[in-house]
C-alpha cells in the first residue's frame, strides 16, 4: 500500500518509506508493478495551509529599510515600512 | 707346432700353433682372429668401421683413469661418455642415444665438474656464438631444419684468460617454415626477457600475462566484481541476526536473504572466518523444514550491470569467469546454488562439495560466458548470484551449463532448512575474469564502505546528537534539509527512518522532535528532506538536523538492486 504526497515522491505505508520518482529505484519499480496490477495509491494529506504569521514573514518588508530610515531620519522611509507591514497584516489578519 | 704361413689360391693364413689368427682373403683383406696390440701409432687411410656386421659388440676408448672415456653400447645403440651404463634415466630420456656420465660432489655451480658439455666456439669475435639445436630431417633428409635452439652470444672479443660476458637466447619456430626467431632472452645482467631481446628490468614482457598470483596475493586492483565479498561491511545489522521473513532482508552489505516461507532462517554477520578473513555471512536454520517443489530460499548478492559490461555476456565474445568463495557448514556433501540474469531468462545452476563438516572448504567454479541472453550492462541487475539454503526441484536445474529460464539451484543438493540448527557460512566470495581463482582481493575497509554506499547510506549512530546536515524553516512546522551524499548512489534513493522521533531540528532556541520525515525530491547526489516537527519554528530561520539524544537514531538510503 502506498499513498502519494504533495510532491512526486510516495510513501510506502508499511513502514513509512519515502520513495523517489526514479524507475530505477526498485521501491519505486515495485511501486509501478504494484499499480500495474490494478492497485491505486492513497490521495496526498491534504496540505495544512501556512498560518499567518508563515505568510506575514514571507511578504514584510526587509528590516533593514526601516533602520535605515531611522538612521537618516527619514520620516518618509521609516513611515513606508510601516505602511507597507500594516498592509501585509491587513492581507493576512490574525486567526486566519 | 710353430708358426707357419699357408697358402691357397683364395687365402693366405697365419697360423700360430695350428690355430689361424691372421688370414688375407683375394680382396686384400686382413682378419685378424684374436687380440691385436699395437705399441706405435695406428694410421690409417681408408675408412674405420667397428662392428660392421652388426652384432652386439661394444667399442671403447680408455683414458688415463676413465674404462669408459668413450662407450658404444652396441646392445642398446646407445653411446656413453664418462661411463658404461646407458640407460641412467628413467622415463624421459631412458632411449637418448648420448649420456655424458660424471661422478662429482662439488656443489660448485660455477666450476659444474664432471657431468657437463662444453660447446666452445674457437673464434675470438664480439657477438659470435655456440648453441645447441634441435632439428628434424624433412623427406629428402637434407638439409635437416632446426625447429629449435639455444644459443649463448658473446658479447666482446674474447680476452686471455678472461670469460666473456654472453646472453643466452632461447628460439623456436613460431610456425611451419619459418626460421626460429629469439623468444626468451637471458641478458648478460641477468634480466629476463620474454618476446624482447634487451629487457631492462628483470622480467620484462612484451605480451600478456597468464598468472594465478603475485607474491602470493592478487594480480591487480579491483578483479573482483563481488562486493563486500569478506562480508566486512554490516552497515544495517552491525553483526546482529535478522530473520528472513519477506525474502527482502538484508544481513551484511550488499547480500539479502531470498525465501518463499517465512522465518525458516537468519542470516548474520560473524566472526567465524577462514585463515586470512575477519568476516563472514552465517545462514541458521530455524527449524526442519522441508522445502516444496516449488519453493526457494537462498542467500543473493547481484553484480550491478556497470560493473560486469566487459564480460560481454550474451555475445559470441563471453568471458570465462571464476567464482570462488570459502565456504563451512555442518552438514556435508553436494550444495547448489546459481547464476542468473536480470530477468531469470537465463541460468547457471551450479554445485559444490563440502567433505568435512564444520570445516573450511575453498570452492573454485569456472564458468564459460554466456553467449545468449540479455545481461544488462546498465545500473539495473547486470546479474544474480545465489548461494542454495534449500530449493526444490521445480526451481532447480542441471549443473554446470547455461540453460533458458530460472533456476536458482542446481538439483539435489543439500538443504539447509531441513535440519534444525544447520549452518552455513561462507565469506570471500571473488568473481573474476578468467578460468583461474586468485587469491581472494582484500580492498581497504574505505573503499569497500564506498563501494556498499552506493547501495545503501546509513547516517547517525555515531553520537547523541550526531549532525547530519543544515537546513532553514521552510514552515514553522518544517525544515527543509538538502543531504550532500557521501558516495553517489546507483539511483535515487529510498528514504526510511526507523523511528522519527529520534531525530530534532535545532536551532537558537533549543530542539524540536520530529514527528515525520521524508523526501522533498531525491538525486543520485543529494537528498533534499523535509523534517517536519509540530510546531514552533521560525520560517526563515537556519538550524541544523541532529540526533535527539539518542545513538539509535538512523537515517537510511537505500538504492538497492
Amino acid at each position: 500500500m502506498y499513498k502519494l504526497t504533495d510532491t512526486d515522491t510516495i510513501i510506502r505505508i508499511s513502514d513509512k518509506a519515502s520513495i523517489p520518482n526514479d524507475p530505477a529505484n526498485t521501491d519505486y519499480a515495485a511501486y509501478l508493478k504494484w499499480l500495474e496490477e490494478g492497485n491505486k495509491a492513497l490521495p496526498a494529506d491534504k496540505p495544512i495551509p501556512p498560518t499567518y504569521q508563515e505568510l506575514r514573514v514571507r511578504e514584510y518588508p526587509p528590516i533593514e529599510d526601516y533602520l535605515d530610515g531611522i538612521v537618516k531620519a527619514d520620516d518618509l522611509q521609516v513611515q513606508k515600512y510601516i505602511d507597507e507591514c500594516l498592509a501585509v497584516k491587513l492581507k493576512y489578519p490574525k486567526g486566519k | 707346432m710353430a708358426s707357419s704361413i699357408e697358402s691357397t689360391s683364395t687365402t693366405t693364413t697365419l697360423k700360430n700353433n695350428g690355430n689361424t689368427y691372421v688370414s688375407v682373403d683375394t680382396n686384400d683383406d686382413v682378419t685378424i682372429t684374436n687380440d691385436l696390440a699395437v705399441s706405435g701409432t695406428l694410421n690409417t687411410t681408408g675408412a674405420v668401421v667397428h662392428n660392421e656386421v652388426g652384432a652386439a659388440v661394444d667399442f671403447r676408448v680408455e683414458g688415463d683413469t676413465d674404462p669408459h672415456l668413450i662407450f658404444a653400447d652396441a646392445s642398446v645403440d646407445r653411446v656413453a661418455i664418462g661411463g658404461s651404463d646407458t640407460s641412467l634415466f628413467n622415463g624421459a630420456g631412458t632411449n637418448a642415444k648420448l649420456a655424458v656420465i660424471g661422478s662429482s660432489n662439488d656443489g660448485n655451480v660455477l666450476q659444474n665438474g664432471s657431468a657437463a658439455i662444453v660447446i666452445v666456439n674457437t673464434d675470438v669475435s664480439d657477438e659470435n656464438t655456440a648453441g645447441l639445436h634441435f632439428a628434424r630431417a624433412d623427406t629428402d633428409d637434407t638439409p635437416n631444419y632446426a625447429g629449435a635452439s639455444i644459443v649463448a652470444q658473446f658479447k666482446e672479443t674474447q680476452a686471455t684468460g678472461q670469460y666473456p660476458s654472453a646472453t643466452m637466447n632461447f628460439l623456436t619456430s613460431t610456425t611451419q617454415n619459418a626460421a626460429p626467431t629469439v623468444k626468451v632472452t637471458i641478458a648478460e645482467n641477468g634480466n629476463l626477457g620474454i618476446g624482447t631481446i634487451a629487457p631492462s628490468d628483470k622480467l620484462q614482457v612484451a605480451g600478456g600475462i597468464t598468472a594465478t598470483s603475485f607474491n602470493g596475493g592478487q594480480l591487480a586492483g579491483m578483479r573482483n566484481r563481488i562486493i563486500n565479498g569478506d562480508m566486512r561491511i554490516d552497515q544495517r545489522n552491525a553483526a546482529a541476526a535478522v530473520t528472513i521473513t519477506t525474502g527482502n532482508e538484508w544481513s551484511v552489505d550488499r547480500f539479502n536473504g531470498v525465501t518463499s516461507v517465512s522465518s525458516k532462517y537468519s542470516l548474520q554477520q560473524t566472526t567465524t572466518a577462514p585463515v586470512g578473513f575477519v568476516n563472514s555471512i552465517k545462514a541458521l536454520s530455524l527449524s526442519a523444514y522441508t522445502v516444496g517443489t516449488s519453493e526457494q530460499n537462498f542467500i543473493r548478492h547481484h553484480v550491478e550491470g556497470l560493473n560486469m559490461g566487459d564480460l560481454n555476456w550474451g555475445t559470441s565474445g563471453a568471458k570465462t569467469v571464476t567464482l570462488s568463495f570459502q565456504v563451512r557448514s555442518s552438514l556435508t556433501g553436494t550444495f547448489g546454488g546459481s547464476i542468473f540474469n536480470y530477468n531469470g531468462s537465463r541460468s547457471y545452476p551450479f554445485s559444490y562439495s563440502i567433505g568435512s563438516a564444520d570445516t573450511w572448504t575453498t570452492i573454485s567454479l569456472t564458468i564459460t560466458g554466456d553467449t545468449t541472453g540479455t545481461w544488462l550492462a546498465t545500473n539495473g541487475v547486470g546479474m544474480t548470484i545465489a548461494f542454495t539454503l534449500g530449493t526444490g526441484s521445480g526451481l532447480s536445474g542441471t549443473a554446470g551449463a547455461w540453460m533458458a529460464g530460472y533456476n536458482s539451484s542446481a538439483s539435489s543438493t543439500v538443504s539447509i532448512l531441513g535440519t534444525s540448527g544447520a549452518t552455513l557460512y561462507i565469506t570471500g566470495v571473488q568473481l573474476e575474469v578468467g578460468s583461474v581463482a586468485t587469491p581472494f582481493e582484500h580492498r581497504s575497509y574505505g573503499t569497500e564502505l564506498a563501494s556498499c554506499q552506493r547501495y545503501f547510506q546509513t547516517w547517525g549512530g555515531n553520537s547523541n546528537n550526531e549532525r547530519i546536515g543544515n537546513g532553514f524553516n521552510y514552515l514553522t512546522t518544517q525544515s527543509r534539509v538538502d543531504m550532500v551524499l557521501p558516495v553517489t548512489m546507483r539511483t535515487a534513493p529510498t528514504l526510511n527512518i526507523p523511528n522519527v522521533s529520534h531525530w530534532a531540528v535545532e536551532y537558537g532556541a533549543g530542539a524540536i522532535a520530529c514527528t515525520s520525515i521524508g523526501l522533498d525530491q531525491a538525486s543520485t547526489k543529494i537528498a533534499a528532506v523535509n523534517f517536519n516537527v509540530s510546531s514552533g519554528l521560525t520560517v526563515g530561520q537556519g538550524n541544523h538536523l541532529n540526533a535527539h539524544g539518542t545513538t539509535a537514531a538512523r537515517l537510511n538510503l537505500s538504492a538497492e538492486l
